[in-house]
């Protein structure tokens, strides 16, 4: 049923510490995945295999290799600078407006080798939709924001703009809060709002996998809640990969877990797994809270 | 001890007072000063400020003297020196900003590029002054002697029955008969209906080869027969004025400018095309290009990344990015800056000094090539002369000026303040 | 370059008529070219400046009336008038630095005492009247203030020497003769004084405000880190805010000198016109830029030595202000790499 993890051999370890107490989250991510109901096996979205990535001298991923299964939300956990978000931006190549950023190794998606020097990344990053920390709408109308990828890339008669528009907007849950004001401006939503906004943006280009770095951080409880709603409705068409601080989050939202720690890909699996039976000691730590 | 040290704050305390009002007075003084330097010069040039002065020319007469010439000038200057300015200052400003190299060779020549945009800010306008005479009016004395006031204007014109095309001065133009004057075999008359073709040469110089062999080149004095009298060139750049016999001439030809278009249209060009309004603007487009870039630049660079990232994660290219995203939000600031670029055009007299000269024109300028001056020339012009009556007029040349800028500041600050309104 | 499949997406409709990749290609292309063109044009402009001036001094000093020595020692600047023309461009440079020296005495301390009081003192209503008017100081063009010193400040100054030099002359014959005669020295119509005051006053706007900005650049825990050991406003603004944010400030007084030596209306209408050797203010001088107005403004004829020995003048004026900006330039660079 997984097929997820590979981990390098040398790293695993058997736990030798005394027993912790249950980790609450576990049940958390028990109920969550019961509530999923049985999961079908998927093929593999995105595949790293030996991938070290450098910003100037400073190596941010240490040989990683994981592959992210398609139509699953995967969760990428760990301490701030372990190397999280970098992983995130190598999949849609926003390192490349980095000067410095490089990378070694193989990365593909769905076959398609991404570290090709020659990919067209304008075609990649219509494919790979991202959601950033900070909800960034454009300074235009709430229409204009979602309407704003699909003018690039496809002709459209209005009519059929107009669809898109309200279908993104179903999706991202927020058509019955805007419908009435497409027209105004995207600035004058609330913090949730923008975010599930961006999520529209996003969906509007029609992306096979979704990346989001800590979506739900500048926002608060309430909107974080719609937004780990929205995406467990989402992962029924996306591949996401979504970069998290927050444990329960990552519990509530997340079929797969990747743990890092300084640039390395400690440990991966299942997040039912991830959370009730960690392989590493360092995951353990975190999982439960003892250090991060 | 302790009494001391309250003592030693009290004195801090009065010092620190001092010099708060110290600087305060300071500020202030130079706050008076605007106003002493505007009280003045309204004092002075309250006088002619009427509706004359506007439509009027140049005059020797202080009271018939106006700015109707300088005023267009200005207009036309600032005009040419806009179009070339702001989009060429915005690319660069686009190019320096948005497109980022990532070699190391050229990370060095945008380190090396941007350090010369600065540099260039720097540089004296007079400087630009020299360039813009040397390039743009004299296009570095290559296409003919430097002399750029004078040329002749000639009509080239074939006709039936001249085995050889005819070049002469258009004497007088009538329904059925041209009256042409040749340098040297004096007139000559052609039916029109004879004429095959017609066109008309800017003469720069005239070389007359002469029965002996030898050749007298420079500008054409005047052609009297039987003698012509030519200021011919020396090698240490003078003239010296010789009189030929127009009989012992053998053959003649001229030098021309390059001309394009009609010499009617606006667009007309000539090359080297002289202190004209063209060559103004060019040079003065030099001067303020450095500010639009700067100030474009930094508008470039108010905008957040986040909206960049945003519209590139959604696949956009970097053309439908800027295009799309940052200059509409950075249009604003790059509006403000060129206003400001251009107040600076338009009271910069220096280069313009350099490039024309201050010259005496009764008429305002009709196409490209039409000589000019411009405000602050015709107030430097005016300032320097010796009848005090005459400094009236500079003043009031001044009023108009400032007039004129404080309309264009306040012109800026409501941009700027629309600008911020809809950002929030 | 490989090529992606057509999206599979969910949101998109049916039969999406794509955007032809090719061409979005082409015109981001044609879009590099264009911006290219026109970079490659503002650096033009710079090996115009430096090919332009090379050229034509190089060809003023093949001619035999001029020589590199005594252009660069000649103490004697004689072109226009005299059988025999002189080219040393010393008393140029005096006048221009004598002007220069004018305008920094003016533009320096008060564009300093400006600059703390808008940034360190001033309520914040007051600055937003006074800051508008040292813009539009800034704004008026320079030959607004080459008019306002030839007919306000040269005679202010006149009116001073008479009515307080010359009352006072009396009581000063004790003096040896010489300095008395040197106090008492009448000012001229055209003096670098009121010319360089002039310069001054434009230099001041454009001191005050980079210097504003390097000081409201000092971070605000500085200050605060100050006011909490008990100093006062003026020691925080003088031992702790100034001297952090001294590289600003020089770079700012550098700018502004770079400025005052390339100024050329002001000269033109209110220095005068005559090239002599002399550090007195009261003097009628001549500086390098008034050389050049007086050539183009005049006949000397196209390619003849007069006019060359302008491009010489305008080459050395290029590097003196040259060298000002570059250095102020990387001082500037260096604080706002302190915090920034």
């Amino acid at each position: 049923m997984t097929q997820l993890v590979e981990e390098k051999p040398t790293r695993e370890r058997p736990v030798t510490h005394p027993p912790a107490p249950p980790n609450p989250l576990s049940s958390i991510a028990a109920r969550a995945e019961a509530s999923r109901g049985e999961q079908a096996t998927t093929a593999t979205a995105i595949r790293f295999q030996g991938f070290s990535g450098w910003y100037g001298t400073h190596q941010a991923l240490r040989d990683v290799s994981i592959e992210i299964a398609t139509s699953r939300v995967t969760a990428l956990i760990g301490p701030s600078g372990c190397g999280k978000t970098t992983f995130l931006r190598w999949i849609n190549r926003m390192n490349d407006l980095i000067p410095s950023a490089r990378a070694e190794g193989s990365l593909d998606l769905h076959g398609i080798d991404l570290m090709d020097p020659n990919l067209d990344v304008v075609d990649l990053r219509r494919r790979v939709g991202m959601v950033f920390q900070k909800p960034n709408p454009f300074p235009k109308s709430i229409y204009d924001n979602v309407a704003f990828g699909p003018r690039l890339h496809l002709r459209m008669t209005s009519s059929e703009l107009d669809e898109l528009v309200e279908k993104s907007l179903r999706q991202a849950a927020l058509w019955d809060e805007v419908k009435d004001r497409l027209g105004n401006s995207a600035l004058a939503l609330s913090g949730g709002q923008q975010q599930r906004l961006c999520i529209a943006r996003a969906i509007a280009v029609g992306p096979e996998v979704l990346l989001m770095d800590e979506p739900a951080s500048a926002l608060d409880p309430k909107s974080t809640l719609r937004i780990e709603d929205l995406i467990r409705e989402l992962r029924e068409r996306y591949t996401i990969v979504i970069v998290t601080h927050n444990m329960q989050q990552a519990a509530r939202v997340s079929d797969m877990t990747a743990f890092f720690y300084e640039g390395r890909l400690i440990e991966s699996g299942r997040t039912v797994d991830m959370f009730t039976r960690p392989k590493h000691k360092e995951t353990e730590d975190y999982v439960t809270g003892r250090f991060g | 001890m302790a009494g001391e040290r309250a003592k030693s704050i009290a004195k801090r305390r009065r010092v620190d007072r001092w010099f708060s009002r110290g600087c305060l007075l300071i500020t202030c003084l130079c706050c008076a000063l605007l106003a002493v330097l505007i009280g003045a010069i309204a004092v002075q040039g309250w006088k002619y400020l009427d509706l004359g002065f506007f439509t009027g020319f140049a005059s020797r007469f202080p009271a018939k003297a106006g700015l109707k010439a300088a005023l267009w000038g200005s207009v036309w200057v600032c005009v040419i020196c806009m179009a070339v300015a702001v989009p060429v200052g915005v690319a660069t400003a686009i190019l320096l900003e948005e497109y980022k190299p990532r070699t190391r060779l050229w990370r060095h020549v945008h380190g090396l590029f941007q350090l010369n945009v600065s540099n260039l800010a720097g540089v004296p306008s007079i400087v630009y002054g020299i360039i813009g005479l040397t390039v743009f009016a004299r296009v570095f004395g290559l296409l003919g002697s430097p002399n750029l006031s004078t040329y002749d204007r000639m009509e080239v014109i074939e006709a039936v029955g001249r085995p050889a095309p005819i070049q002469a001065f258009l004497q007088e133009e009538t329904d059925d008969q041209l009256r042409l004057r040749d340098p040297v075999a004096g007139e000559v008359e052609i039916n029109r209906a004879d004429i095959t073709s017609r066109h008309v040469v800017f003469a720069r110089s005239f070389e007359f080869t002469l029965d002996d062999g030898s050749t007298v080149t420079g500008h054409l004095l005047s052609s009297e027969r039987p003698s012509i009298r030519v200021a011919a060139d020396r090698p240490d750049g003078k003239n010296d004025e010789v009189v030929l016999d127009a009989a012992r001439v053998r053959s003649w030809k001229t030098q021309n400018m390059l001309s394009f278009g009609d010499e009617h249209a606006w667009y007309h060009l000539r090359l080297p095309m002289g202190s004209t309004v063209l060559a103004g603007g060019l040079t003065l487009a030099l001067v303020v290009l450095p500010i639009v870039i700067i100030a474009s630049r930094e508008a470039l660079r108010a905008v957040p990344d986040s909206l960049r990232q945003g519209a590139l994660a959604l696949g956009a290219t970097r053309w439908q990015t800027i295009s799309t995203m940052v200059l509409p939000s950075a249009v604003p600031g790059i509006m403000t800056g060129s206003i400001l670029a251009l107040s600076r055009a338009i009271g910069e007299a220096a280069p313009l000094l350099v490039v024309s000269g201050v010259v005496f024109i009764l008429y305002t300028p009709r196409n490209l090539m039409s000589d000019f001056t411009v405000m602050p020339l015709q107030i430097f012009h005016w300032a320097s002369q010796p009848n005090q009556e005459f400094h009236k007029v500079a003043a009031t040349g001044i009023l108009v000026l400032l007039g004129v800028l404080i309309l264009f500041n306040v012109a800026a600050m409501i941009i700027r303040q629309k600008a911020q309104k809809q950002l929030q | 370059m490989s090529t992606l499949p057509a999206p599979t997406a969910a949101a998109v409709p049916a039969k999406p008529r794509r955007r032809s990749r090719g061409l979005l290609r082409a015109r981001e292309t044609g879009v590099m070219v264009v911006l290219g063109v026109c970079g490659v044009f503002a650096a033009l402009i710079t090996v115009s400046i430096i090919a332009v001036l090379l050229v034509e001094t190089v060809a003023f000093f093949q001619r035999p009336e001029a020589s590199v020595t005594d252009f660069f020692f000649g103490t004697k600047w004689s072109p226009l008038l005299g059988a025999e023309k002189h080219f040393g461009i010393w008393p140029l440079v005096c006048g221009t630095l004598v002007v220069t020296a004018v305008a920094a005495v003016v533009a320096l301390p008060f564009g300093l005492a400006t600059a703390i009081y808008l940034s360190e003192y001033a309520p914040a209503r007051l600055r937003a009247v006074l800051k508008p008017v040292l813009e539009l100081l800034a704004g008026i063009p320079t030959v607004v203030y080459g008019y306002f010193a030839l007919i306000a400040i040269t005679p202010a100054l006149q009116w001073l020497h008479d009515n307080i030099v010359m009352r006072a002359a009396p009581a000063l014959t004790w003096l040896p003769e010489d300095l008395y005669e040197w106090i008492t020295k009448p000012i001229s119509a055209y003096n670098a004084l009121g010319a360089g005051i002039a310069v001054g006053i434009m230099c001041l706007p454009i001191v005050s405000s980079l210097a504003e900005d390097s000081l409201r650049a000092v971070p605000r825990s500085l200050r605060e880190g100050a006011y909490a050991v008990g100093c006062t406003r003026f020691d925080v603004s003088t031992k702790v805010v100034v001297p952090a944010a001294l590289s600003g400030i020089i770079a700012a007084y550098l700018l502004a000198i770079a400025r005052a030596v390339g100024e050329t209306m002001i000269v033109a209408l209110a220095a005068g016109g005559l090239a002599r050797l002399t550090l007195d203010p009261r003097d009628e001088v001549q500086t390098m830029t008034g050389y050049m107005v007086q050539i183009f403004l005049g006949d000397a004829p196209a390619h003849g030595v007069e006019y060359l020995s302008s491009y010489a003048v305008a080459a050395t004026l290029f590097v003196m202000t040259f060298v000002l900006t570059v250095i102020g330039h990387r001082v500037m660079l260096r604080y706002r790499e302190v915090y920034h």
